[in-house]
């Protein structure tokens, strides 16, 4: 079975509250005026937020064309949902696919119960809970613990175009070398006197010999996002289409706290009080930049020019 | 950036889940008792109605003891997941047909507890 389709299929009813769909309000915009040090607060907001991939080190981001699926709501609240997503892609320049008959790669399902389907991914799609060692990490993965979480699962994009979704087990590596007698201890040789090394979960990637740039980029290969309809009564869908937007697009660990920035973060976020109902300049700044930025760049570059990027469009002092 | 040389890194990322590469018990019935990242696999199942057997059903010790954890097991063809016979509230079954004949077909199927 694909696995884009597990989600459907596991979809369950929710309650009617959670579906009522209302016209996704247009992006609010918040100026960024109460606060003294806007900086500082970019430089923190992009600190929580950047969570570089453990392949690579770096951001990910779509290079494939968007396609959300959404499953466990009423028909008019899935277009909704699966329009905003589009919108704010389009509008932060992730590429798109328009078709109505595009391959699912963000599927986001509402369910009464997260738990079993995140069971069902834990034993029959480990892969879509994101790169871990062991099964430990991916148990604690699998834990559904907010009201909306989402999964992302990621490739390696090397410097030949060669994409390789990270966490999934490659065909590994065996390497043939010359064997020089007096070293190698033990090791057993062919008649033809090299040692074979296997390395049954490695794999290549093509990069630059250079200093700047090892020219390897992580995208995103697949993104699950999974909402719990009874913990969401309050809000409307308008919002957390926002919401879902915004995680859906960039790989965001949500926070346990309110953030100071004005974000659509904030909605779910405990003890924060007036959160933002839609999108805000923050967020929009924030994905555009990650979009606009250099994919190959070290980490650390990477986060300079969000930085850099967020500061001119809510105009903190450069 | 220069790009004169094309390196063949090889990035020995011993990522994934080392034990995958390691010894595979097989069980009949798994419980997900032992190491929780060594692989157990299930011998092929009959599939009710079909002549071949399903595919033998190999997975890691955590995966197996969250099934039997939620009362469920590996369907025989390998593909879903359903309730576990042998679970605490199902028990499982003995089926033969009762009555009929090869000449006329019919008869009924009859189910015991084991």
């Amino acid at each position: 079975m694909k696995s884009w389709t597990l989600f459907t299929l596991l979809a369950l009813t929710v309650p009617a509250a959670a579906q009522q769909a209302r016209p996704a309000a247009p992006t609010e915009n918040v100026t960024v005026t109460g606060i003294k040090d806007v900086q500082k607060a970019v430089n923190d907001f992009v600190g929580a937020l950047t969570v570089p991939t453990k392949m690579t080190g770096k951001l990910a981001r779509w290079k494939a064309k968007v396609c959300p699926i959404v499953a466990g709501l009423r028909p008019s609240a899935v277009k909704l949902v699966t329009q905003r997503v589009k919108e704010v892609a389009a509008l932060v320049g992730a590429p798109v696919d328009d078709s109505d008959k595009c391959r699912p790669n963000i599927e986001i399902v509402f369910t009464t119960t997260p738990q079993a389907l995140l069971d069902t991914i834990f034993i029959k799609y480990p892969y879509l809970l994101g790169d871990h060692d062991n099964s430990a990490q991916g148990l604690k993965l699998a834990s559904f613990t907010r009201p909306i979480q989402s999964w992302y699962t990621t490739a390696t994009d090397d410097l030949r175009g060669n994409i390789q979704v990270d966490g999934v087990r490659s065909g590994g590596v065996t390497m043939d070398m010359p064997f020089i007698p007096g070293i190698g201890g033990g090791i057993q040789t062919s008649a033809t006197g090299t040692v074979s090394m296997n390395m049954p979960d490695a794999r290549v990637t093509n990069v630059t010999g250079g200093r700047l740039g090892d020219g390897v980029s992580s995208d995103f290969h697949h993104i699950a996002v999974v909402a719990e309809p009874a913990k969401l009564l309050d809000y409307e869908i308008g919002g957390l289409s926002d919401y879902i937007a915004l995680l859906a697009l960039s790989q965001t660990p949500l926070p346990d706290h309110c953030l100071e920035l004005p974000t659509i973060l904030n909605l779910l976020a405990p003890g924060c009080t007036a959160p933002p109902k839609t999108l805000t300049s923050v967020d929009l700044a924030y994905l555009r930049a990650l979009y606009k930025m250099s994919p190959t760049a070290a980490i650390r570059g990477q986060r300079d020019e969000l930085m850099y990027q967020m500061d001119k469009s809510l105009g903190a002092p450069q | 950036m220069t790009q004169k040389s094309l390196v063949l890194a090889v990035l020995m990322t011993v990522l994934a889940l080392p034990a995958f590469a390691q010894r595979q018990a097989i069980e009949a019935h798994p419980d997900g008792t032992g190491d929780p990242d060594a692989i157990t696999c299930r011998p092929p199942q009959v599939i009710p109605g079909q002549r071949l057997p399903g595919p033998q059903v190999c997975k890691l010790n955590a995966q197996w003891a969250l099934l039997r954890k939620n009362g469920q097991d590996i369907s025989a063809d390998g593909r879903d997941i359903v309730p576990d016979p042998k679970g605490s509230n199902i028990k499982a079954m003995n089926c033969h047909m009762q009555g009929g004949s090869a000449t006329n077909g019919g008869g009924q199927m009859v189910c015991q507890s084991q």
